[in-house]
Formats: structure tokens, sequence, C-alpha cells
């Protein structure tokens, strides 16, 4: 079971002066339980990516295959509603779409179109909210305006979660959020992928792609330049300067000390692993000078 | 000087009829030509704290003193206002005209500056900031750092002695923040602004003369950068990143005392390593 991205190009106002390639071309395969991070900076396709996903934008050309399904193609419309549900999709700051009137209504709201029964719907409102840690009975008749910008964004990615979706695409969960919210959501994201959620995730920040995601594709001008595992990707810190999106901190210093003559590995990114290497490093060179 | 003596703000929370000390008991001086990052989670007080220093908010105990005018004089107010400016996290609420010039013209205009003085003063503060080529463009057709950047000119227009920037970053993507960022450095070391950034970003905050974190309305922790991020413990308990170069400086310490503890930056480090290799 896949989600796959096959020859995909995405034209914006075609046949206009402002005819704009966003996609071009783009092929991607993601497999079931696999964390995917998507980075590149602002303008070089990423949302448009994801939102060819679960049907929002249709291909100009190419297909979005979910499991298997053309999840455009005529004869599997019936279907789309289905395949979509498969397919979970977090807007950057979706706190914005919460519109219900309480918390419990608005997390239900996905569901309730599902035209489940209501005993489950509750059900669903019920484990979603205690996943992401809001108490049911506390939060359910709040108003979903009176929280704060954190529980905001845990009751928009719960409507979604209710869904139950197979995949789960966030672009840039943590943005906005302080350094508590930023560690509990993406603590909730990889656990969530531990349970066996597909997560394919758009940050800016590279130290949270080396840290949490598996694979990773690195995006410009519409096209994917990069992608394998972080260690792949982020050995070539020549090309991801000259796309502007950097490596890792830690990377950053490992190939600093490389270049000083350090023998040390540069495709680490715990701080633990890291502090080991360079107290290695120093130990086996100890007298050397060629710094 | 900001003078910010014995400051508590306390609300009324109307939804839950209760009582919310925003602010309890803060004092804290901030000197001409300074630049402080103030840090802490959301709900700790920073932003309540940044409204006190143009009298946005009026203390419910405690004085705020800019330049020795106490904000809570309601005669000062507009001195005030012009000496402390403000620019807040989401640019597009800021903007107001039809393009960039204008819109960096709004608030001199409105202090009653005769034009040819405004001119020169939205040519200079363009200027500051690098947006002077974008003058006859559109706000809506720029990038987000590029918004914020026309934001803080509109501000520097108004010649203030002190900005507070209430996380003016976090909606924007990493060449934005550096923009703004470079903007900051820029209008602090060049033009002698006095500088308070409240922020989330560590490594903005590395880069401040002073740090100060914020915790349940109180001033918990200040200092150096190099003093405050050396606490990591202290830090990891409030659930506050730590400077990956930091946290790695701290382990590497805790192993090899002749490692120092208080390094920041990839350059520090690489420096320090190179001594014991």
């Amino acid at each position: 079971m896949s989600l796959e991205v096959k020859h995909v190009t995405y034209i914006y106002q075609k046949g206009s002066p402002a005819e704009n390639h966003a996609l071009q071309d783009i092929c991607l395969k993601i497999d079931e339980g696999e964390f995917l991070g998507i980075v590149g900076h602002t303008g070089s396709g990423k949302s448009t990516l994801i939102q060819h996903l679960n049907g929002l934008l249709k291909p100009s050309e190419g297909e979005i295959l979910v499991d298997g399904v053309d999840i455009n193609q005529k004869e599997s419309r019936a279907k789309l509603k289905e395949l979509r549900m498969q397919v979970g999709l977090v807007f950057q700051y979706p706190e914005y779409q919460l519109f219900e009137e309480t918390v419990e209504n608005d997390i239900a709201f996905g569901p309730r179109s599902l035209g489940l029964s209501e005993q489950e719907i509750k059900e669903r409102v019920q484990h979603t909210m205690e996943l992401l840690n809001l108490d049911y009975e506390n939060f359910r008749n709040k108003s979903p305006f009176e929280l704060s910008g954190g529980e905001k964004r845990k009751v928009a990615i719960a409507g979604v979660l209710a869904m139950q979706p197979k995949y789960l695409i966030l672009d840039e969960p943590t943005a906005g959020l302080d350094p508590r919210g930023r560690q509990e959501f993406l603590e909730l994201i990889a656990m969530l992928h531990r349970q066996g959620m597909t997560i394919v995730m758009v940050s800016h920040s590279m130290d949270d792609i080396a840290r949490y995601a598996q694979k990773m594709i690195v995006m410009e001008h519409g096209q994917i330049k990069l992608s394998g595992t972080p260690q792949e990707v982020f050995s070539h810190p020549v090309e991801l300067e000259q796309i502007g999106v950097g490596v890792p901190t830690l990377t950053k210093l490992l190939l600093r000390l490389k270049e000083r003559g350090f023998h040390v590995r540069t495709d680490l990114f715990n701080v633990n692993e890291v502090k080991k290497e360079i107290l290695t490093a120093l130990s086996e060179r100890k007298g050397d000078t060629t710094c | 000087m900001i003078k910010i003596d014995h400051l508590t703000h306390i609300f009324y929370k109307e939804s839950t009829k209760e009582e919310v000390k925003a602010l309890d008991d803060v004092s804290l001086e901030i000197h001409e030509g300074e630049h402080i990052a103030v840090l802490g989670h959301n709900g700790c007080g920073k932003s309540t704290l940044a409204k006190h220093l143009n009298a946005l908010l009026l203390p419910t105990a405690g004085t705020v003193e800019v330049d020795a005018v106490d904000t809570a004089n309601e005669a000062d107010l507009w001195t005030i206002r012009q000496m402390v400016g403000m620019v807040f996290q989401n640019p597009d609420n800021q903007l107001v005209a039809t393009t960039v010039e204008e819109d960096v013209a709004f608030g001199p205009e409105n202090m009653g500056i005769e034009p040819a003085i405004i001119r020169q003063r939205v040519d200079e503060a363009l200027d500051a900031v690098a947006m002077t080529a974008f003058k006859d463009k559109g706000p809506h057709l720029l990038s987000g750092g590029q918004k914020q950047r026309v934001a803080i000119a509109g501000i520097i227009a108004m010649r203030p002695k002190y900005i507070v920037f209430d996380e003016p970053t976090a909606m924007l993507d990493p060449i934005g923040r550096q923009e703004v960022m470079n903007t900051i450095h820029y209008l602090n070391k060049q033009e002698g602004l006095t500088v308070i950034n409240i922020t989330h970003f560590m490594e903005e905050a590395v880069q401040a003369d002073r740090v100060v974190i914020m915790e349940h309305g109180k001033i918990v922790l200040s200092g150096k950068p190099k003093e405050v991020f050396t606490q990591v413990d202290l830090l990891k308990e409030m659930q506050l990143d730590i400077p990956p170069i930091a946290e790695l400086a701290a382990l590497l310490h805790k192993e090899n005392k002749n490692i120092a503890a208080d390094i920041m930056t990839i350059e520090e480090m690489v420096t320090e390593l190179c001594l014991w290799k």
C-alpha cells in the first residue's frame, strides 16, 4: 500500500500571461508506514504538491495513486470520498479553520459527514481527544475560540485524526508555536508514526527533519532536487546551501570540523552521538596540530 | 532608559470570570543601545510586558517609565508612543496603504510632520530596511519578510528610540527570518536603536546582548546569552529549547573539563575544539 505521485505537472492559470508551472514532472512514492519530510523554501511547490495528495488539486498532467487507485479517474469518482478519507491533510495554521460552537462539534464535523452513527462519532471524538491530551469532559463544551493557540491547533488536528486517515499530511505543523508546543506536537506526530500511520511533514526546520523523518525530499522550482534518507540528502551540503535550505546545525558543525582536519563522520544528527564522535576524534588525534 | 519597577498586571477573564495575574512584580531596566531578547512560553507574560512599554496596557500596580516619563500619565501618551515603536507578528495586519512608500509615510503623516520632512524620513527608513527598490510596489506583492521590513520602516519613520518586536519572525520562512533579523541587527548596531525582541527562536536570542526568560508572569532568568544558555538543566526543566551548540558544549564539558561550557555558535565551537585537538 502506498501513496504514489506519477509524473505530475501542475500549471496555475494555464493559458494566461501569469501561467506558472508550480510542479514539473514530479515522481514520488510514499510507502505505508513511512515518515517523509518535505523541505524547500516558500514558492518551491511543497504546498501545491501536498494538495494533490488528497485530490484538492488535480494534476495538469500525471496521476496520483492512493493504494494503487488513481484518485482523479472518472471511474473512481464514487470512491473519491473514500480515498480522500484515507489521506488526512492538516494545513498550515489549521486553527484558522475552526468554526463550530463547541470543541466536540468541531472535531465531530468530519466523522459526521461520513454518515457514522452518533455513538461511533462520540467514541472517535473521545478517543482522538485523549490521544491529544485534551480532557474530554473539560474541553468538549468549550468554544474553540476561547482556547490557547496550542489547544486550538490540537482541536484542528483532532478534526482530521477523527477521520482515521491512513496517511497524515502536515504542512508546517509547528509554525508559530512556542517551544513547549513544538516539542509536544513533534512527539505526537512521532507517536502516530510509531502506531503505524504514514506521515508526510512539510517543515522549514532541518533539525526537526533530521530527527524525525526516515526519508526526505528537497524541492525547488516545482521539482524534486534531492531525495533519500536524511543521511543521504544532508551529505550534499553545497547543493542544499544553493537551494537555500541548508543542513542541520550539528551537521554544519561536523562539516566545519572535518574541513579543519578532524576525522569525524558528518552524517550524525543526535547530540549524544555527535558528542561521542567529537570526543573520539579528539582523543585519537591528540598532539596533531594541523588545525 | 526604560525602567520597569515592580510591575504587576491583572486581567479580568470574561469567559471564566476570574482574575489572571499576567505580570507579577516584574522589575527590569532597558538601557539605551541595548538589544534584549525576551523568551518564554505562550502565556508567560512576554507580550503583556511588551504592551506596557508604549502604554498599550497600563500597570495594575508598579510603574513603567520611558526616559523618565511615566506611561500612566495620559497627557504624555503620544510622546511615549513616538519614543517606543512596536512591530507585531503578522505583517498582513500592519500594512495599511496601497504602496510601500505610502505605507511608511502613514505614521509620520499622522504626527503632523511637514511633507518635505516626511519624504526624507520615508526615504531613509526604506533605505535602512533595504526596501527602497520596492517603494512603488503594492505591499500585497511582497514576501512575508519584505512585508515585515516595510512594517519596520513604518516604525522607523516615526524616529523612535526604542523598538519592541513581538515575535516578528514567527510567521516567516527561514529566508524571511534572516532578512528581518539582519534588519534588526543593523538598526541596533548601526543606527543605535534600542531593541527589545520577543521571540521563540533561540538562535535569535543568542545574538542579543541580554536574554530575559519569563515564566508565570515573572522574570526567572536574565543575563548574557552565555550565562543563560549554559543553564541547560534549568532550561530543559522549563521545556525551553536550548541552542544545539550550547547543548553540545554542555555535554562535551561534562566529559572533558578542558572544553568550555559557554559556547553558543558553530564558529566558537570550531575554534574551541581546535585548541584541544
